[in-house]
């Protein structure tokens, strides 16, 4: 399922980025070209951390900006960013990964997440991910982790 | 025993951070029934244990609640040992 969503079309490696709101937009990029969804969509995802603070940094090192699905996603779809110099999302939260979650409704992306949580539970999987020079080497370890047995 | 697991807007975050939770609880051979939801409606919610990242969870301590905060919300280690006291 996640393997169907972050392929070469939709993740990113970047050298730096400014912002941490840079980090969003550039991050989304893909799926606005792709119509997946909305401009507004981005903006309130920027405004769902500066309101709540920046919770979204789920795991060190690793972002996942999201919205509700009303706020303006046409497609359920993810993407994703590489950053080979982290980006601060707050003093003590350097981010290197960020993979926007677009979703339609409560339901239909939690398989996508449930791979998600398996890559992610592993620091080491996410370091492996973050040295990747190429989006179609984080496409082959996300498959890899996503699909993997569980422990 | 009821955990609720929050986030702003219970849609992503607390979905992932459930699936942890319960693993960890399944290493402690504990079994609990384990929610996610947003911050709006987890003010309205009765639970035993309210567990999410520090900056949401906050918002739901009365001084009554009990409250976990968690910085790393994948991991299990880390999950484990704040549930592991107060179960």
């Amino acid at each position: 399922m996640l393997s169907e969503l972050l392929t070469k079309e939709t993740i990113q490696i970047a050298n730096k980025v400014d912002t941490w709101q840079d980090a969003i937009r550039l991050a989304s990029s893909p799926l606005l070209q792709q119509h997946k969804i909305e401009q507004h969509y981005i903006e309130a995802m920027i405004q769902a951390i500066e309101e709540h603070g920046p919770y979204i940094v789920l795991t060190p090192k690793v972002a996942i900006p999201h919205a509700r699905p009303t706020k303006g996603v046409n497609e359920f779809a993810m993407s994703l960013l590489s950053l080979q110099n982290p980006v601060h999302f707050a003093p003590d939260k350097p981010v290197y990964l960020i993979i926007v979650l677009a979703a339609i409704d409560d339901a239909s992306h939690l398989q996508a997440l449930v791979d998600l949580t398996h890559v992610l539970q592993d620091p080491t999987q996410i370091d492996n991910i973050i040295a990747c020079q190429h989006p179609e080497s984080i496409v082959e370890k996300i498959k890899h982790y996503a699909t993997k047995e569980q422990i | 025993m009821k955990i609720l697991v929050v986030c702003g807007n219970g849609l992503g975050s607390s979905f992932m951070m459930a699936l942890t939770v319960k693993k960890a609880l399944a290493e402690l051979g504990q079994e609990a029934d384990v929610t996610h939801t947003d911050l709006t409606t987890a003010t309205a919610e009765q639970a035993d244990m309210y567990i999410g990242a520090g900056d949401i969870v906050d918002q739901l301590d009365d001084g009554f609640r009990k409250i976990v905060r968690v910085v790393n919300m994948m991991s299990i280690p880390e999950i484990k040992s704040k549930l592991e006291p107060l179960l």
